[in-house]
């Protein structure tokens, strides 16, 4: 383990603060994502996640602060090009592409598909190398059959999924998921934990999530978030005997933010 | 056989171009006459190339007569001043009109809904005074008369003189039908998918890494050349080019066309929309002088009760039953489907 | 000596017009800010009010016809509402396309009641002819237009920022599911804030008749400006609208100096030189419209 800490994490983040009005959402956030390890960022509700990862996609600028990506500065690039550098997000609401198929939906995202953005004459589906690898990925996310279905007529776990699936054929090196299990059971839940846990040893991964027994199984690192303040962070074993993150998730913990 | 079918010309647009084909036998039949028919097929290459961003990309235009009477004043200007002819001035027309339409692009390319259709709005009325204002080269009022339709064909081989209005038809239909094909490969081409997904999810298709905005400026400055092209085709049919087609009238035209044809719904929607339109016009005016009112308050009707448009409608009964639930919570509020896109 | 009476009375002119043209974009903008509807029949409107007072002048006076046409022309505006409503929620162009057919029509009913042939309005009596202030001989019609423009603006002024109502239209504006949470009548609402710009707009009409002749294309002309003043002040800023509106205004007025027939395409230029400084508005937020 130490050895992997001894490389230059994947994504960095320093100072990162953000507040909206004069409610202050993020404060002096410091966080680390090791390469090809499952991050997952969790906190009670309010605690700025999606906040976080909203300024890490680049949807939204921080106040302060600042983003790197190996070792590159991104804090102000926005979400396209941070896409195109690898970082791919799949939607915390479901962002899919509603009538589309789930061929089409998968297929847009592929970067053989998007490097041919401007070409105005070549049926979109004779650009082969797009087709295989959007195969590949509806097979990974369980959906094979089912390609010529419209988004809008899935069930909600295979859109789920989908989500997923449009993000992972960005063919990204950093997957960041925003409460991917969210109200998903049986099956797709399954799916997703074997997917989540082969990918790992390819890509790296962070997830913001609120289902402890997905979290605690599957990260390899633990950061708790609470009002706007990272306080703790460590591997699931230790994060789970921590007595502050206990008491923050039972409500008792009152947090004073430094000024 | 089949997928070179679907790759350049599916049956349903086959059958569009033989009714086209035979449509100057027929309309006499039908007390409409042959002018009619090349005025729907010039609107209709000029409503085919702007449902490329309403009906496929869901940016609402409201300046493109603008870019059409452009086209035709452009050609008109060339025809006069540069060159003579017949397809370079086409050909100047059709610039003409995509530059100044990728000039406008630039200040609405990253914006969306009322606020790109306000600023479209603006800018096609800024052309419109232009029109008005600069009348030693435009003619003002008058128009730009004196446009000729030139021979067309292949210089020592044969000539064909394009001044009979059955001729000029066949000319019309040859072009319209190669501009259909092409704005159809258009639409199934990667470019097609993208502002296709930008219409469904503007924030997915950038987190996609797709710079919307640069997408944004290239279809709408593309809609601006096919209206152009068809402002040209026009100011040749009418032998000058003229300001009413520049008015923000006409402009709200182009869209009511392609929203009653169905153009969200389906490709052949703008052609639809445009025949309906020209022909009730046509209808409404010899009932009374006053046909505005009865075409303001059918639009009013439409948007109030027909709002998919007519190829819409077969879109409400081809729902199938969503799959079933492999064991989740229902989904939450918030992720309701989008109305329908173009096939 | 003339050149500075020319350039100030340019330069008044400009200001009248200006503060006209702020009246007209408030009542559209309060639409689109409230709504998020394009309100195309806005300049039909503002000919309906026009047109209204010619017919009522000859039997209440002008100022009873100044009072009571905007109220008929809000009455139309009250009415449309009922059908633009059946349009909310769904994609902003239905309600854009709707008041767009609503103002074909109206113009339409226009020419059928009164006619193509432009009719020349003249001031009322007590205010016809130029006053003198020193060299200066002015229009005493334009001051009343100008007085009137700001009690309107004041007016306006005072019950968005000082009555509860005015309070519910601009939250209604920003956020209208919390407007909805709080047990507000929000289609209520939604009709009064329609008719409260249609009557602007009407009695703009009935204000600016005798300085432009009354003809049934002048809606469209007069709504154009009223976009320009929207976009350049910023979509849902009051002063924005102010502002945008005596920019619009001067700049016509100077160029009318420099360049009489180009006035117009002044306010393009004065168009895109904003937004490439700021891309939304002087005033504006980022709003819902912009998503």
């Amino acid at each position: 383990m130490s050895a992997s800490e001894a490389t230059a994490p994947v994504l960095e983040v320093r100072g990162l603060r953000k507040a909206f009005g004069g409610h202050v959402v993020l404060d002096n956030v410091n966080l680390q994502f090791q390469a090809r390890r499952v991050s997952a960022l969790i906190g009670p509700n309010g605690a700025g996640k999606t906040t976080c990862f909203n300024l890490l996609t680049g949807v939204l600028a921080p106040d302060r602060g600042e983003i790197r990506y190996r070792g590159q500065d991104i804090t102000h690039l926005s979400p396209d090009r941070r896409a195109r550098l690898g970082m791919c997000r799949s939607f915390q609401i479901l962002n899919l592409f509603n009538d589309y198929t789930v061929l089409q939906n998968v297929r847009v995202a592929v970067p053989a598909m998007r490097q041919r953005g401007f070409n105005l004459w070549t049926p979109a589906g004779a650009v082969r190398e797009a087709e295989d690898k959007a195969a590949a990925v509806i097979r990974l996310i369980d959906l094979a059959g089912r390609e010529n279905v419209e988004a809008k007529y899935l069930s909600y776990g295979q859109r789920r999924l989908l989500e997923i699936g449009v993000a992972l054929a960005g063919e990204p090196d950093l997957l960041l998921m925003d409460e991917p299990t969210s109200g998903l059971g049986g099956r797709p839940l399954e799916t997703l934990r074997e997917l989540v846990q082969r990918l790992s040893e390819t890509l790296t991964i962070v997830v913001i999530e609120h289902d402890m027994s997905f979290v605690l199984s599957l990260s390899h690192h633990i950061s708790v978030l609470h009002q706007g303040v990272v306080i703790a962070g460590g591997p699931p074993a230790a994060i789970r005997e921590n007595a502050e993150v206990r008491e923050c998730y039972l409500g008792t913990l009152k947090y004073t933010r430094r000024a | 056989m089949r997928s070179f079918l679907a790759e350049w010309t599916p049956l349903p647009m086959l059958g569009m171009f033989a009714l086209f084909l035979v449509l100057p036998a027929v309309l006499p039949w039908i007390g409409g006459y042959t002018y009619l028919g090349t005025e729907v097929m010039i609107w209709a290459i000029f409503a085919l190339g702007y449902n490329l961003l309403l009906g496929h990309t869901g940016l609402p235009g409201f300046g493109h007569g603008a870019f059409f009477g452009l086209g035709g004043y452009f050609l008109g200007m060339s025809q006069k001043w540069v060159t003579g002819g017949l397809w370079l001035p086409l050909l100047i027309g059709t610039l003409g009109a995509a530059i100044c339409g990728a000039a406008v692009a630039l200040f609405v390319a990253r914006k969306r809904g009322i606020y790109f259709a306000l600023l479209t709005i603006a800018f096609g009325t800024m052309f419109w005074f232009a029109v008005f204002i600069l009348d030693t080269w435009t003619g003002g009022e008058d128009g730009l008369t004196g446009i000729k339709r030139l021979a067309v064909g292949i210089p020592g081989l044969f000539q064909v003189p394009l001044q009979d209005n059955l001729a000029f038809y066949y000319f019309v239909y040859a072009l319209f039908v190669v501009l259909t094909v092409v704005i159809y490969r258009i639409v199934r081409s990667p470019f097609g998918q993208v502002i296709q997904a930008i219409k469904q999810s503007e924030s997915r298709a950038s987190a996609l890494g797709y710079d919307t905005a640069r997408y944004k400026w290239a279809v709408f400055t593309l809609s601006c050349a096919f209206a152009g092209f068809a402002g040209g085709l026009y100011s040749l049919a009418r032998f000058g080019a003229f300001p009413e087609p520049m008015s923000l009238h006409q402009s709200g035209n182009v869209v009511l066309m392609c929203l009653v044809g169905g153009g969200f719904a389906s490709f052949y929607g703008p052609v639809l929309g445009v025949a309906v339109f020209l022909v009730l016009r046509d209808l409404f005016s010899t009932l009374t002088d006053h046909w505005m009112l009865l075409y303001g308050l059918l639009f009013m009707a439409i948007i109030l009760f027909l709002p998919e448009g007519i190829l819409g409608l077969t879109q409400r009964k081809r729902r199938p039953a969503p799959s079933r639930d492999t064991g989740a919570t229902p989904p939450p509020r918030g992720e309701i489907a989008a109305p329908g896109g173009p096939r | 000596m003339p050149l500075v009476t020319e350039l100030i009375t340019q330069l008044l002119n400009g200001l009248v017009l200006g503060l006209l043209y702020a009246v007209i974009a408030l009542g559209f903008m309060l639409i689109l800010g409230t709504m998020e509807v394009i309100n195309f029949a806005h300049g039909a409107l503002f000919a309906l009010g026009g047109y209204f007072a010619l017919a009522l002048q000859p039997h209440v006076g002008w100022w009873a016809a100044l009072a009571l046409a905007p109220v008929g022309v809000g009455l139309v505006g009250l009415l449309m509402e009922f059908g633009v409503r059946r349009t909310y929620g769904r994609d902003p162009l239905f309600g854009l396309l709707f008041t767009f057919g609503a103002a074909l029509a109206l113009e339409e009913l226009i020419r059928i009641v009164w006619g193509s042939r432009g009719y020349t309005i003249s001031a009322p009596a007590f205010v016809a002819g130029p006053f003198q202030a020193g060299f200066l001989f002015y229009s005493k019609y334009r001051v009343l237009v100008a007085v009137l423009a700001l009690l309107l603006l004041g007016a306006v002024w005072w019950f968005l920022e000082r009555t509860p109502y005015g309070a519910i239209v601009k939250a209604g504006a920003h956020d209208s599911e919390m407007v909805r949470a709080l047990g507000i009548d929000l289609a209520r609402v939604r009709n009064l804030v329609f008719a409260l710009g249609t009557f602007m707009a009407g009695i703009a009409g009935v204000i600016a008749a005798p300085m432009w002749s009354l003809k049934p294309t002048i809606g469209a002309e007069a709504v154009m400006p009223a976009f320009i003043v929207v976009v350049i002040g910023g979509i849902g800023s009051f002063w924005g609208a102010i502002l945008g509106g005596l920019m619009v205004g001067l700049a016509s007025g100077l160029s009318n100096l420099v360049v009489p027939r180009g006035s117009i395409l002044v306010m393009y230029l004065l168009l895109a030189v904003v937004l490439l400084w700021r891309p939304r508005g002087l005033m504006g937020q980022k709003s819902m419209l912009e998503l």
